[in-house]
C-alpha cells in the first residue's frame, strides 16, 4: 500500500505538468483563418487580408443571415514580409491568428505580375500553414475577395474552397493547390496555371449584392504572371493535362446548324508523345473521350446513325480546336503549362540535358499533332426530339 | 560478455531495422547523396548487398570470437591498447547519438513545437532513457519486439493513404546516370548504417546457432531496403523529385498532404508516434552501447552504476553540438559521414581482424 501511494502521488503531480506545454493553444485564444489575401501596396509593402473565423457567430444561428451578424471577420494588416504583415495583424486582433485551417490562398494579379514564388516562402516554410489550400489569382484586390460575402455559405472562405472542388464540373477552370504550383516551380522547365476569381455584380443589384465567381485561368511563366486563357482556351489545357473530368461541349446539331447541342463530357484521358526526329522535335497529343448527348436544340432527329457519327465528328473536332488554341496560344508566350519538358526528359534521358538549356526556345519550336478519339455514347432518356420538325422533314 | 541476456533472432532484426529506418522517416538523406535523381530507388535495393559486404569485417570478428561483443574482443586483440580502442568507440557512438539527439531536438523544434526549449525537451526524455537501459538489453529489445507493428504497421498506412495522390511516372526515365552513381548511392546509405557497430556489440547476446546468423542479418537487411522503398515511393511519387529535394523534412511533408474525402487528414500523429518510438529505440540502443563500453573501460561488471553520470556527460556533449540546422545539414552530407564511418564500420575491424589472423587468437575453424 505505501509503495502504491509512493507512485500514485508522483503520478498525479506529473499529470499536472505534462497537459500544459510551451506550445499549448487554447480555442479561445486562436483566431482561426479561413482565407488568406495578398496584395501589394503602391509603396511596396505587402499587404495581407486574414478572413478570421467568429465562433461565436457560427454557433449562434445555422440559417439566418438575416440577423446581419456576419460569422467572419476580415482584418487586413501590412508589412515587410508576409510574415510580418501577419504578424502585424496580431495588433489589430486580440488572438493570434492560426492557419492550419486556411483553406484558401488569393494573390492579385499586380503582384502575381512581378512574381509570386516570394510570397509562397512562408506558405511552404512555416509549420503552421499547410500545402493543400486552394490558389486564385484576382484582377483586382485580393483583399475584396477576402472581403466578399457569401449567400449560400456562412463562411466565406469555404464557399471559395467549394467553388474550386465543384469547378470539374464545367471544366472551364483549373482546380490548383499550394502543393501543386510548389511542384511545378521546383521543376526546371514547367510553368503554372492558377484559376482566376472575380467579384461579379448584376446590372439591377445594390453594389453590395456581388458574388463570387471563378472565370479565366492566369499563366504563369515560372513564377510571374504573364496573362490570361479563357475558359475554352482553359479547357484547351485541361485536355492536355488530362485533368478535364467533366462539361458541356457546344457544337452546332447536324442538321439544324443554327442550333446548338450540348455533349456531356463522361470521361477522358489524355497521352503526350514526344519525339525527335531529324532534329526537330514533335509532340503527339491523343485525347481519349467518352461523352453522352446531354442537350439538343433544333428539333432534329439526332439519334441516327449518320447524324449521331456526325455529332461525333464534330465533338472531336470542337475539342481539337480547344487543344489548337491553347497550344498556339502557350507557344506563343513560351509558357510550357502542358509539362511537355517533363515527357520529353522521360523518353529523351540522353538528349534532354542539351534541350534543357534551351527549352523556351525548343517549346515554342515543337510541332503538335493532336489527335482526338471522341466517342458519343448515349442518348439520354429521349431518342427522338419531343417536337419533330416536320416542316423541313428530318432528311 | 557483461550481461548474460539473451536476445531473440526477432528482436534482434527489428532492433536493427527500427533504429535505421528512423533516419528516413525524419530527414529522408537519400537526395544528399549520388544519383540524387528518380533513380534513388535502384541504390536501395543495391544497398541490400552493399550493407552485407560492410558487415563482413565484424561478421569474421565475430566468428573468431562468438562469446564476446566489440568492446571485449579489442582487449582480447590487442590487450592493454585494446581499450584505447574501446574508447574510441565509445567516442563514436557517443558522437553518434549526440548527432541524432540533435536530429530529434531539430524535428520537435522545426515541426511541432517551435517554442519549447531544446534543454526541456531532453531533460524530459533522460530519465526514460535511464530506465530503459537500467532494464538491460533484454527488455530493450523486448521494446523493439512491441513497437515494431506499430512501426511498419504505421508507414504501411501512411503509404496507402497516399496511394491516390501517387504518380508513379515520376519514377521514369530509368537508369538516367550512370550506374557507377547508383552503386555510390548504395555505399552512401550503407556507409550510414552505423547500426553495423551496434551489431557487433548484439550478436554475442543472439540466441541462435551460429550457421543462421547469416539468414538473420539478410532478412534486417532486407527489411530495411524494404522500407526505404516504400517511404522513397511514398515521398517521390506525391511531392515529386525537385520539390522533396527542397524539404528539410520530405517525409512529414508527404505525409501531411494526405487528404481523402476531405474525411481522412492530418494524419501527422501517427508519423509523429511511430517516429517518437522508433527514435526512442535509436537513443537508448546508443545509449546502452556507451554504457557497455564504457564499464569495459572503467572494468566494472556492471554498468548501471554508470547510467546517471553518463548522462549528465551526454547532455553537455548533444547540447555542444547544437548550433543550427545548416551546420547539421553540412555535417549529415555524405562527404563527410560517410569516410567517418567507413572508419568504424570497415578500417578499424579489419586492421583488428588482420591483428587477431597473425596472432592467431580466436576460433578460426569457424
Amino acid at each position: 500500500m505505501k509503495r502504491r501511494i509512493f507512485i500514485i502521488i508522483p503520478t498525479i503531480l506529473i499529470l499536472l505538468f505534462l497537459p500544459g506545454c510551451w506550445n499549448r493553444r487554447e480555442l479561445n485564444t486562436l483566431a482561426i483563418v479561413q482565407a488568406l489575401g495578398v496584395d501589394r501596396t503602391e509603396d511596396g509593402e505587402i499587404s495581407v487580408s486574414l478572413q478570421i473565423l467568429k465562433p461565436s457567430a457560427i454557433q449562434s444561428s445555422t440559417s439566418d443571415k438575416a440577423s446581419g451578424s456576419k460569422s467572419v471577420w476580415v482584418v487586413t494588416s501590412k508589412g515587410e514580409t508576409v510574415f510580418d504583415a501577419i504578424r502585424n495583424a496580431s495588433l489589430q486582433t486580440d488572438r493570434k491568428a492560426y492557419f492550419s485551417h486556411n483553406t484558401v490562398y488569393v494573390f492579385s494579379e499586380a503582384l502575381a505580375r512581378s512574381g509570386i514564388s516570394d510570397e509562397l516562402d512562408l506558405f511552404s516554410r512555416d509549420s503552421e500553414l499547410r500545402q493543400l489550400p486552394y490558389v486564385f489569382i484576382t484582377r483586382g484586390k485580393a483583399e475584396d475577395i477576402i472581403r466578399s460575402d457569401y449567400e449560400q455559405e456562412k463562411i466565406p472562405g469555404q464557399a471559395i474552397e467549394k467553388l474550386a472542388k465543384v469547378s470539374f464540373a464545367a471544366s472551364k477552370v483549373p482546380k490548383i493547390q499550394l502543393i501543386d504550383l510548389l511542384k511545378n516551380f521546383a521543376s526546371k522547365t514547367n510553368d503554372s496555371i492558377i484559376p482566376g476569381i472575380e467579384l461579379v455584380q448584376e446590372d439591377n443589384k445594390e453594389p453590395s449584392e456581388e458574388s463570387l465567381k471563378l472565370e479565366g485561368t492566369a499563366i504563369l511563366k515560372r513564377d510571374r504572371m504573364i496573362g490570361w486563357f479563357d475558359a475554352k482556351e482553359t479547357r484547351g489545357v485541361l485536355w492536355v493535362l488530362g485533368k478535364v473530368k467533366s462539361g458541356i461541349i457546344d457544337i452546332p446539331t447536324p442538321g439544324n446548324e443554327n442550333k446548338k447541342s450540348g455533349i456531356e463530357i463522361i470521361k477522358a484521358n489524355s497521352r503526350v508523345v514526344p519525339e525527335i526526329s531529324a532534329g526537330n522535335l514533335f509532340m503527339t497529343i491523343n485525347v481519349h473521350v467518352d461523352a453522352n448527348l446531354g442537350e439538343e436544340m433544333g428539333n432534329t432527329d439526332i439519334v441516327k446513325p449518320e447524324r449521331f457519327n456526325e455529332l461525333e465528328n464534330r465533338m472531336g473536332s470542337a475539342i481539337k480546336e480547344e487543344i489548337e488554341r491553347a497550344v498556339d496560344k502557350a507557344q506563343n508566350w513560351d509558357v510550357d503549362i502542358f509539362k511537355f519538358g517533363t515527357e520529353v526528359h522521360r523518353k529523351y534521358p540522353k538528349e534532354w540535358p542539351e534541350l534543357e538549356k534551351n527549352w523556351r526556345e525548343e517549346f515554342k519550336e515543337i510541332q503538335v499533332t493532336i489527335l482526338v478519339d471522341a466517342k458519343l455514347h448515349w442518348s439520354g432518356y429521349l431518342n427522338k426530339p419531343i417536337l419533330p420538325n416536320t416542316s423541313e422533314g428530318s432528311g | 560478455m557483461l550481461e548474460n541476456a539473451k536476445i531473440t533472432p526477432r528482436q534482434f532484426i527489428f532492433v536493427l531495422v527500427i533504429s535505421r529506418i528512423v533516419i528516413a522517416i525524419t530527414f529522408f538523406p537519400v537526395f544528399a547523396g549520388p544519383p540524387g535523381n528518380q533513380d534513388v530507388w535502384i541504390s536501395e535495393v543495391l544497398s541490400l548487398p552493399v550493407h552485407l559486404l560492410l558487415t563482413v569485417p565484424f561478421y569474421l570478428l565475430w566468428k573468431r570470437f562468438p562469446k564476446q561483443s566489440l568492446f571485449e574482443y579489442t582487449q582480447t586483440i590487442l590487450g592493454r591498447t585494446g581499450k584505447a580502442v574501446t574508447l574510441l568507440y565509445v567516442l563514436y557512438f557517443i558522437h553518434e547519438l549526440s548527432i541524432f539527439l540533435y536530429e530529434w531536438c531539430a524535428f520537435l523544434t522545426t515541426a511541432i513545437m517551435p517554442e519549447t526549449p531544446v534543454l526541456f525537451i531532453l531533460l524530459f526524455l533522460f530519465p526514460f532513457c535511464a530506465y530503459a537501459v537500467l532494464k538491460g538489453i533484454e527488455v530493450i529489445s523486448r521494446f523493439a519486439e512491441f513497437i515494431a507493428p506499430l512501426v511498419f504497421g504505421g508507414i504501411l498506412v501512411i503509404f496507402l493513404l497516399l496511394a491516390k495522390d501517387m504518380d508513379f511516372k515520376i519514377f521514369t526515365p530509368v537508369m538516367e546516370k550512370s550506374m557507377i552513381s547508383i552503386l555510390a548511392g548504395a555505399f552512401v546509405m550503407g556507409l550510414r548504417t552505423s547500426e553495423i557497430v551496434v551489431l557487433a556489440i548484439l550478436l554475442p547476446h543472439l540466441q541462435l546457432n551460429s550457421k543462421k546468423t547469416k539468414l538473420v542479418l539478410l532478412s534486417g537487411y532486407s527489411l530495411i531496403a524494404l522500407f526505404w522503398l516504400i517511404t522513397t515511393i511514398s515521398v517521390l511519387a506525391t511531392l515529386g523529385i525537385e520539390f522533396s529535394k527542397t524539404l528539410q523534412f520530405a517525409y512529414f511533408s508527404a505525409v501531411r498532404l494526405v487528404n481523402i474525402g476531405d474525411f481522412i487528414e492530418r494524419i501527422e500523429s501517427i508519423h509523429l508516434s511511430i517516429w517518437i518510438l522508433s527514435g526512442y529505440l535509436r537513443i537508448i540502443l546508443y545509449f546502452y552501447c556507451i554504457l557497455i563500453g564504457l564499464s569495459q573501460i572503467v572494468g566494472i561488471k556492471d554498468y548501471k552504476p554508470l547510467v546517471l553520470a553518463t548522462l549528465t556527460i551526454l547532455l553537455p556533449v548533444s547540447l555542444s553540438y547544437q548550433s543550427n540546422i545548416s551546420d547539421l545539414n553540412e555535417f549529415l552530407s555524405y562527404t563527410i559521414v560517410s569516410w567517418v564511418n567507413l572508419i568504424f564500420i570497415v578500417v578499424i575491424p579489419s586492421i583488428l581482424l588482420a591483428v587477431a589472423f597473425f596472432r592467431k587468437l580466436g576460433e578460426t575453424n569457424a
